[in-house]
């Protein structure tokens, strides 16, 4: 995809709300904007279009939790056995299961800017970066520019 | 005396429209209606002759009295008014007042024959009563020329022989006498009438012989008396008695008895004065009375006795007697004179003032040097209504060094001051009534005639003679003084205000009366009007104006607050009031006597505004002390209070709560706000088409209006739950002012709602309008994203509180080994076991991550010891890392040696022991989680805690 245009490339946003696909669609024209609502709805589409980048949001806490990917009893575990916890859990962190679940699918090497800050965490970053090589990241507050500039690297396969 | 009075009564009025006294069944209203009709003043006296007439016949004395006085002021050459008043002033005994009235009378119609009839029959009486100061021979003479003109003139009355025969036997012209009783006989009368006075006559003519010595002519005249159902059975005794001593004349035995009886009666007086009302004096009394039934000091002392065993019917006809007959010296006839007077004035029911005042008068006029009588007549004027008299009384009472006790001279002088302040002190007081009657003006008599009334509470008509005299002439300042007197009785106080200017407006300078009207007017709550009298009254010189005025001035303003408010926005008027009391009650103190009354006041008031100015005082204080609460309370509500990072500090319970509703408000509230504000800023500034649709989708989005919840809304609520995480342990937090985070946010979209109206009309905006947009929302992004962003970054950050080292790890398990449980065992030392570099960074505040690992060192400790485990304890420190999410948790493994089996289901239910069971509560706080996990080597098991790890703080990274 190396030299991709922005205009030619197509971005699937995953996201629970509609707020990415407004502000993108507004604010960064170019891409073919496409939109998930979760994991399985960008498993789908992956399958059947090509796609140039994955604009993933983290936190999936307004969608059902039947569609929250990840394993419920073992978040349950981990967070002390208790269930609720279990569930918050997944939906806090429903764009990093997202992201597995593309691993797992055989997208690791997809471009995916996860709109998450990870400037506090970059050994976190790391590790889940070694796990999917195309991953990025912007922060919240980021301008259009900024996105842009992300949207074209990440097309590009020029990823931080 | 009935003659006079039935040929007045004879006269035909010819005016038009005047009543009779049989055409209305009021006859003193139908008179009093004509009075208020408009008419000549001629025709008015005419109408209140004939009111005067009726009040007469109704035995209304006073009221006939009053009104021919006011006929006679209104007509005063009517020679039938002055006629009339005479008689009336003489069957009322002012004596003086009647003789001058027959003699104006007569000098106003010489050839009136009623006139000369009625004087010559009070010349008469004058002489029968020996009337002090008169000569009873030379009355008597007069009367018989009187009687002689009457019997001369055309319309004489035809029984005017019967008079001249009584005068005659009273001058002892017994032959005379019998010749008009003959005469007499033959005059047209009623039988009853003629019986009448031809009884008298002969009693009067048998006192003639009796005295010329002929008994035998006395005898047949008394006969002749007794026929004429005369009571003469007496004077037969007395002639019986002579006639046995024929030789011996009587009147020596007679004036021994009279000596004797006097004797007694002298005696009688003396016990009297020595207050002994028993049955010694009584016998004295008594035997007085018999010896000389005719010794006036008998009759006067006997008087006295009655009038103190409560007799006073018959006291009062001890002492008429005793007057009539006389009682030879001034200070006896005062002494009855008093006594009889002071009888009239304490007159059970209804005191008898006029009568008192009369007699009081008298005897004062011959004892002027007793106050006590004084006194007494100035409460008889007093209350019959004569207040000048009483006023001009009392000045001579106060004048006097001896008159009566401190407090008597207090009462007198309040008395004079109220008086004075009724009938204005510019007015002098008049003469005394029977001094100098031929002064006497028609304005007077009307006032005198009012005062009558008045004296009879009758003030009603008082006030009604007093307005029919306006009616018709100007009066002085006097007239108008007694007429608001009046009406202040009849408790018409506009009236008697009215009457009050009236007053003035005949003279101005009366500062009693300015003082008068002024007070009235402020106790009507006029004040506007009532301060110009009082401050004329000041003027004229009555200090006690000036109390007067400083009460109206200062007096409070509305009620409550109000009124305090006032008292404190006036404050140096009330200072300045109260120095000016000051200043009178000085002066009081240096020139006695002050009323007291007055000075009370003048000493209430000052207290009073003493007290108003020290509660407004105590109001400003307190409102100066609110009003710093207040801006302590303004400057605490908007500058006080407390921030995020304290609360965490103070209560790190809160960390983990804190935490979820910053990472809500970073995810919800600042994410894409960057992205929406830049975007807009960039197409309005390029001027893009779809700006306008880009700056309505801002506007929704951001501050609300669509079907979302907008971020502001958002924000809202999330601000909303940290307070209430405050609240909840008692923290006011600011996060307006204080919070740096919260407060950037909410000043980015005060930012924002400060351009709402801009944005939407950004297809409109003219480039200045536009270059201001953009720096608004260029600095709503800043503050937004940079500052807000950044400042909820900075505080997440501050939550990962806890770097753990060896030195934490030990010093928890050096606190538990000194436990009373274990103090005293020898427990191994602790077995840390870091697989990783320590320390290690967790989210925990300190003290619950020493509570969470106390409890289970304890607990290890404990089954160590009991169940075979030594009372070793070891604590391995990892991390580990979620594969998924990447993130990292610290694990601690508290482990032991002890064969007690211990699940995982144990630790987190509630069935283990309370410690444990709040470990796991704190752990779960902190999105940690509490297993158990068996252990291999020495161990046999561990508990473990894996709490979520942070990365170290910048500056302990590096």
């Amino acid at each position: 995809m190396s030299g991709k245009r922005l205009e030619d490339a197509t971005v699937l946003i995953v996201e629970d709300g509609d707020e990415y696909l407004d502000n993108l669609g507004r604010f960064v024209h170019g891409p073919h904007y496409l939109q998930a609502h979760n994991g399985a709805q960008a498993l789908g589409i992956l399958a059947e279009r090509a796609v140039d980048l994955l604009y993933l949001d983290m936190r999936f806490d307004r969608i059902p939790r039947a569609e929250l990917l990840g394993d419920h009893a073992q978040a349950t575990r981990e967070n002390n056995g208790d269930p609720e916890r279990g569930w918050r859990y997944l939906a806090n962190h429903q764009g990093l299961y997202v992201l597995a679940a593309l691993r797992q699918a055989g997208f690791a090497h997809l471009s995916v800017i996860v709109a998450y800050d990870f400037s506090r965490e970059l050994a976190r970053f790391e590790f889940l970066k070694q796990q999917s090589p195309g991953l990025d990241w912007v922060p919240d507050a980021v301008t259009p520019d900024e996105i842009r500039a992300r949207l074209l690297a990440g097309i590009a396969g020029r990823v931080a | 005396m009935t003659l006079g009075l039935l040929t007045v009564w004879t006269l035909a009025l010819t005016l038009p429209g005047t009543p009779t006294a049989t055409d209305a069944t009021d006859p003193v209203g139908a008179c009093v209606a004509v009075l208020q009709q408009p008419a000549s003043a001629a025709a008015v006296a005419g109408a209140w002759n004939d009111k005067g007439k009726l009040l007469h016949q109704a035995k209304d004395l006073a009221g006939a009295t009053a009104a021919f006085q006011v006929a006679v002021a209104l007509n005063p050459l009517h020679p039938e008014f002055a006629n009339n008043l005479a008689f009336l002033y003489q069957l009322q005994g002012l004596h003086l007042l009647a003789e001058y009235w027959y003699g104006k009378t007569l000098e106003l119609d010489g050839k009136r024959a009623v006139a000369h009839a009625n004087y010559a029959s009070f010349l008469q009486d004058r002489a029968i009563e020996r009337t002090p100061g008169r000569d009873p021979d030379r009355d008597l003479a007069l009367a018989a020329e009187h009687l002689t003109q009457s019997a001369l003139l055309p319309d004489r009355d035809p029984t005017v022989a019967c008079a001249q025969a009584r005068v005659a036997a009273l001058r002892n012209l017994c032959v005379d006498a019998a010749t008009l009783r003959d005469a007499c006989r033959k005059a047209p009368q009623k039988k009853l009438a003629r019986q009448k006075a031809l009884g008298e006559l002969a009693g009067l003519l048998g006192d003639c012989w009796f005295a010329e010595g002929d008994f035998d002519a006395a005898r047949k005249a008394y006969q002749d008396a007794e026929s004429l159902q005369q009571d003469v059975a007496a004077k037969v005794a007395q002639l019986d008695a002579a006639a046995r001593k024929s030789e011996v004349p009587a009147t020596p035995d007679h004036q021994l008895d009279l000596q004797d009886a006097r004797g007694r009666a002298l005696q009688a007086l003396e016990r009297l004065d020595k207050a002994d009302f028993g049955p010694e004096t009584e016998k004295l009394l008594l035997e007085a009375l018999r010896m000389a039934p005719d010794a006036g000091i008998a009759h006067a002392a006997s008087g006295e006795w009655l009038a103190h065993h409560k007799r006073f019917a018959e006291a009062e006809l001890a002492w008429s007697r005793a007057l009539h007959l006389g009682l030879g010296d001034d200070r006896l006839t005062a002494r009855a004179q008093a006594g009889l007077g002071r009888l009239y004035l304490r007159w059970p029911d209804t005191p008898r003032y006029a009568e008192a005042a009369a007699l009081l008068a008298e005897a004062v006029r011959r004892e002027p040097t007793r106050p006590d009588l004084r006194w007494d007549l100035v409460q008889a004027y007093r209350h019959s209504g004569q207040l000048r008299k009483a006023l001009a009384q009392l000045e001579r009472y106060l004048q006097s060094p001896m008159a009566g006790s401190p407090e008597q001279r207090r009462d007198a002088v309040a008395l004079r001051k109220s008086l004075a302040a009724t009938l204005g002190a510019a007015a002098d007081p008049l003469p005394e009534e029977d001094a100098t009657p031929k002064d006497r003006s028609p304005e007077q008599t009307a006032r005198e005639a009012a005062r009558s009334l008045a004296g009879q509470d009758r003030y009603a008509d008082a006030a009604e003679v007093l307005r029919a005299y306006l009616t018709h002439a100007k009066a002085g300042p006097d007239l108008h003084n007694d007429l608001a007197q009046y009406l202040h009785g009849l408790g018409d106080v506009e009236g008697a205000m009215a009457a009050l200017r009236g007053s003035l407006q005949a003279n101005d300078r009366q500062p009693a009366v300015h003082l008068e009207l002024g007070r009235w007017l402020a106790r009507l709550g006029r004040p506007e009007q009532a301060l110009p009298h009082l401050m004329r009254a000041e003027e004229l010189g009555i200090a006690v104006a000036t109390v007067e005025r400083l009460q109206v001035e200062t007096a409070p303003q509305g009620q409550g607050v109000r009124a305090l408010l006032a008292d404190l926005i006036r404050r140096q008027d009330l200072q300045d009031a109260i120095s000016s009391l000051d200043d009178y009650l000085d002066q009081a103190r240096q020139t006695p006597p002050a009323p007291d009354a007055d000075v009370k006041a003048a000493r209430e008031l000052r207290e009073s505004l003493v007290r108003r100015l020290r509660q407004g005082a105590l109001v400003v204080l307190a409102a100066v002390i609110l009003l710093m609460l207040g801006t302590l309370g303004v400057l605490w509500r908007r500058h006080g209070g407390r921030d995020l990072a304290w609360l965490i500090q103070h209560h790190p319970e809160t960390g983990p709560e804190v935490q979820r509703i910053l990472a809500g408000i970073r995810h919800e509230v600042l994410k894409h706000n960057t992205t929406v504000l830049t975007g807009l800023a960039e197409a309005i500034a390029a001027g893009q088409a779809q700006a306008p649709e880009l700056a309505a989708h801002a506007r929704t989005r951001l501050l609300g209006g669509g079907k979302d919840v907008s971020v502001a809304q958002q924000l809202a609520g999330y601000v909303r739950e940290l307070q209430q995480l405050g609240q909840a342990r008692g923290v006011r937090l600011n996060l307006r002012r204080r919070d740096r985070a919260i407060s950037a946010l909410l000043n980015g979209f005060a930012e924002l709602r400060a351009v709402d109206g801009p944005l939407a009309r950004v297809a409109s905006l003219g480039p200045r309008a536009k270059a201001r947009l953009l720096r608004h929302l260029g600095e709503a992004a800043r503050l937004l994203n940079a500052d807000g962003y950044e400042a909820v970054r900075n505080l997440l950050d501050s939550l990962r509180l806890l770097g753990v080292d060896r030195v934490v790890l030990q010093g928890v398990f050096d606190r538990v080994r000194q436990e009373p449980a274990f103090a005293s065992l020898a427990i191994p030392t602790l077995a840390i076991a870091p697989s990783v570099e320590l320390p290690v960074w967790v989210l925990v505040p300190r003290p619950a991550f020493e509570d969470i690992l106390t409890n289970l060192l304890r607990n290890a400790l404990q089954s160590s010891l009991a169940h075979g485990g030594g009372g070793r304890v070891g604590l391995a420190v990892e991390t580990e890392v979620s594969p998924v999410t990447g993130l990292e948790r610290a694990v601690f493994a508290v482990r032991d040696g002890s064969a007690e089996v211990l699940t995982t289901e144990m630790l987190r239910g509630r069935y283990i022991e309370e410690g444990i069971g709040l470990t796991a509560d704190l752990v779960a706080r902190y999105e940690g989680t509490l297993d158990v996990r068996e252990e291999t080597g020495a161990w046999t098991k561990a508990v473990v805690v894996k709490l979520p790890l942070a990365h170290p703080p910048a500056d302990e990274a590096a």
